[in-house]
């Protein structure tokens, strides 16, 4: 049996899942502190349980597992138009309605916003949350997530904006098996629907039973972030962050001052800031989230490794909207967590799927 | 000339400068009367240096006086907070993770009505004028003294905050409500909480200027009165009637600047050793380097930026305690440091004691301190500099030395160099910096909005929102010729459509003084 170290989510470990969820989030994944509110508005005494995936296979766990998250513009929209805290609820009761039986919560992502969403929607819905995430890191598209690369079915898939409209994306007769023509699909929904639903709308993914969840999820994300958050509290300097950094199979990459930033735009996708140190420069490329660092021109670490780059002086993650000339940083890299299908998770999430040109690096 | 006054947590220091140089300087100690401790100094800025009413130019005050009533949650107006947000935003009501003592000490209560916009400046909701002055009437039963007004997305448009005020100035005329618009930037909760601190000071902020305003004229001066912001820069008097919160944590960004002045050094790190504690910062350009992220004020997250400083309890007050294991701060002797101190006849050991025993500092009766054993003066010494290098040690970013510029009035303990940092730099004038900070400011003009660029070219838009900051640092006082952009940052907002930018852009000028103060236009 796996051990489970960590069997439950509490009020008290909401702040450091959210210090956590911004290592995850890479620079982006959409603003963590959001997604802290919402944990801390409806944790209130209780506790949500924390479901192990391989377990509840081998213990034949019965009913269904959904996805839950935010998607679009969650940085900027979010933080002035505000859930209204029915979303998800809403999301869970239209899956009940259409014949499923909704049991355990899944995060999109658990690092950025989305982590700490579906920690709120399992205390809302009173539901476990499962120890795993559709994409170990944060990423920018529906079409990335596990799922639509393990032949599985994204729809129907249940939209719902903070007004309370719903949709529900079904699927034609003629794209039932291609799984990644219906995620490209929903992914075109979502950011149509969008437009003109305020900037996001709440997404609801069906995964099917939780028994099989295993082969569609990458598992251990979620304690994973929360070990992480407690780590970084409570190292006081670059060395004891390298030890436990080193222990876990990661890199110090460097650490130094942000001199130049070009960030991303519409017509030059790939942004990049670069980080002068006494020994080297270091360039970190970037779109929604940090994507690669090259140290003196040479990549050292791509995604989908966990990229983070932490305040010099506090050892916090950096979001990249915070990522300014003159702030001193260090940045870090953490392998990823990977999911069955290791080869098609790298294809999917790697720097080729970003329109980069060079190979993963995940040391 | 220019005056700078900086009243502080101990002292109220004032400056009287001409240019950029320091023609007379003077350090008191606070009473509780702010009208007092104001007046003294500049009686003794005239006595030191003569001066008539015709050559004083500006009264810049920076204080922490509205700071200090927010953390003591006293003499704060009963607010009453209005959210134009229906549907949108119910999860999180006004007041969301306020501390309960400052709730109960506004008397707060909050309320969602429906309004409010989406990013590309559609209405949510029109606004109910009928409920909303039916609420109005109600709050006025119930007492309210002060209204903060939040809309959605009213940075994009506010006609809606507007619209709300007209309808609350008539059932409650002579209560101010607070336009969060006015007040903050992009972030709905962050910029509604620091429009609702705003609120709850402007009882206390119209008495507070009419006291300065008043004490400024017994003294003969008929300059305008000017209070720093907390980004260093300087508001008229009577925008801070409007815009209280705008001025309330100016300290330490006051004393870097200042040291930059006095100095002439651009980029080095700035330790501000006061009474009680010591301010470590950095300077880079001259301005304080600032937080990355936003800061929470009295345990509430607002969206300001304040200069990113570390603070380390020990002061020229700080008690050394010798029995047991050797203790140096955190607690002081403050302002009583004159009396208590060995060297000014008193019976307690400070760090000024020991900085005179050890000769780095020339003060009151050396004879007081000469039986002080040498190990203990040693390890004393050797408490100071070493938690002063460690806080240095936490702000740089190189491995190489840079300069120290040392002020306050504890920057005596420090020595001439620290080991593994670099030297020490004492300007003249040191001890009153953060009045030379407040009287060498300028002022500025922001603008952080999203911008639709769509067809327009990207290039057009930044320009335009470089025009605005500037436009809106004119309007609040700034010579036109002598405004440039300091910041400037446009950051794609992923997943809309066509390209949405946010744009922040940041204007600072000199100040253009006239006899009588430009209104001041600030605006997130």
């Amino acid at each position: 049996m796996t051990p489970v170290e960590h069997s439950q989510f509490k009020l008290d470990d909401v702040d450091t899942f959210t210090v956590g969820a911004r290592l995850f989030g890479c620079g982006g994944g959409g603003d963590a502190g959001i997604g802290r509110r919402l944990a801390r508005q409806y944790f209130t005494d209780q506790a949500v349980d924390v479901l192990d995936p391989h377990l509840a296979a081998q213990q034949g766990a019965t009913g269904d597992a959904v996805a839950l998250g935010i998607a679009g513009a969650a940085a900027g929209p979010l933080s002035e138009q505000l859930p209204s805290g029915t979303e998800f609820p809403a999301v869970v009761n239209r899956f009940t309605s259409m014949g499923l039986d909704p049991q355990a919560i899944v995060a999109l992502e658990a690092g950025g916003l989305n982590g700490l969403a579906a920690l709120a929607a399992a205390a809302q819905v009173n539901l476990p949350v499962v120890d795993a995430d559709l994409s170990g890191r944060a990423i920018p598209s529906l079409d990335q997530l596990s799922p639509a690369y393990s032949g599985a079915s994204l729809l129907p898939a249940v939209l719902v904006d903070s007004y309370g409209r719903t949709l529900v994306v079904e699927a034609g007769t003629g794209t039932a098996g291609e799984t990644h023509g219906q995620a490209s699909y929903l992914e075109d929904v979502v950011r149509a629907t969008v437009q003109v639903a305020g900037g996001w709308v709440a997404v609801g993914i069906p995964l099917g039973s939780i028994n099989c969840l295993i082969d569609l999820v990458v598992p251990k994300v979620m304690l994973r972030v929360l070990q992480w958050g407690r780590i970084l509290e409570n190292v006081h300097s670059v060395a004891q962050l390298q030890h436990h950094v080193e222990s876990r199979g990661g890199t110090i990459i460097g650490q130094g001052s942000i001199n130049r930033i070009q960030r991303p735009s519409s017509s030059v996708p790939t942004g990049w800031f670069t980080v002068v140190s006494e020994t080297s420069l270091m360039r970190v490329d970037m779109q929604n989230e940090f994507l690669a660092v090259a140290v003196d021109g040479l990549i050292v670490s791509t995604t989908p490794a966990v990229i983070g780059v932490l305040d010099a002086r506090t050892l916090l993650p950096l979001e990249a909207d915070q990522i300014r000339t003159a702030t001193d940083v260090v940045i870090m890299t953490l392998p990823p967590s990977v999911p069955q299908r290791r080869t098609e998770y790298l294809e999917r999430t790697g720097p080729r799927s970003f329109g980069l040109k060079f190979e993963v690096e995940l040391s | 000339m220019r005056i700078g006054i900086d009243v502080g947590g101990t002292h109220t220091d004032a400056v009287l400068m001409d240019g950029e140089t320091v023609a007379a300087a003077t350090k008191g100690h606070n009473t509780d009367n702010l009208a007092d401790g104001t007046r003294a100094a500049l009686n003794s800025l005239r006595q030191d240096h003569p001066f008539s009413s015709a050559e004083i130019d500006g009264v810049m005050i920076g204080t922490t006086h509205l700071l200090n009533a927010l953390v003591e949650a006293h003499r704060l107006a009963h607010t009453a907070a209005i959210r134009l947000c229906l549907p949108a935003t119910a999860a999180f009501p006004p007041f969301t993770e306020w501390p309960q003592r400052l709730k109960t000490a506004l008397g707060a209560t909050g309320h969602m009505v429906p309004g409010g916009h989406e990013y590309t400046g559609r209405r949510i909701a029109s606004l109910d004028e009928r409920g909303l002055r039916r609420l109005g009437e109600r709050l006025g039963e119930e007492g309210v003294e002060s209204i903060a007004v939040s809309s959605v997305f009213s940075p994009v448009n506010a006609e809606l905050e507007e619209q709300a005020a007209a309808v609350l100035a008539e059932v409650l005329p002579g209560v101010p409500v607070s336009l969060s618009h006015r007040i903050g930037r992009i972030g709905l909760l962050e910029r509604e909480n620091a429009t609702i601190i705003n609120a709850s000071l402007r009882l206390l902020a119209g008495s507070m200027t009419n006291v300065l305003s008043q004490v400024i004229l017994e003294c003969g001066i008929t300059a305008p009165l000017f209070l720093s912001q907390n980004d260093g820069t300087v508001m008229d008097v009577n925008a801070v009637q409007e815009y209280p919160v705008l001025t309330f944590a100016s300290g330490p960004a006051n004393s870097m600047r200042g040291a930059a002045v006095l100095s002439g050094l651009q980029d080095c790190a700035v330790v501000d050793c006061g009474g009680t504690t010591s301010d470590v910062g950095m300077l880079r350009g001259g301005f304080p380097r600032e937080t990355p992220s936003f800061v929470d004020v009295a345990g509430l997250p607002t969206n300001f930026r304040m200069p990113d400083v570390v603070s380390i309890g020990l002061g020229g007050g700080s008690r050394v305690n010798t029995g047991g294991d050797l203790r140096v701060g955190p607690d002081s002797v403050g302002h009583r440091l004159g009396q208590e101190a060995l060297i000014f006849g008193g019976k307690t050991l400070t760090t000024t004691d020991i900085a005179v025993a050890a000769g780095r500092a020339q003060l009151g009766d050396h004879s007081c301190v000469t039986s002080l054993e040498q190990s203990l003066v040693q390890a004393v010494l050797n408490e100071i500099d070493q938690r002063h290098i460690a806080a240095l040690e936490s702000m740089r970013s190189g491995l190489g030395e840079m300069p120290v510029v040392c002020v306050g009035g504890g920057a005596v303990l420090l020595p001439d160099y620290l080991k593994g940092i670099g030297p020490v730099i004492r300007p003249e004038h040191y001890a009153v910096a953060n009045a030379v900070g407040a009287a060498v400011a300028q002022v500025s003009g922001e603008v952080d909005r999203i911008f639709i660029i769509g067809s327009s070219a990207r290039q057009e838009v930044l320009q335009q929102a470089r025009q605005e900051a500037t436009d809106r640092a004119v309007a609040s006082g700034a010579a036109p010729a002598s405004v440039r952009i300091v910041d400037e940052d446009a950051i794609p907002v992923p997943y809309l459509p066509s390209e949405a930018v946010r744009i922040k852009v940041k204007a600072v000028g000199d100040l253009r003084i006239g006899r009588s103060a430009p209104r001041t236009e600030v605006r997130g």
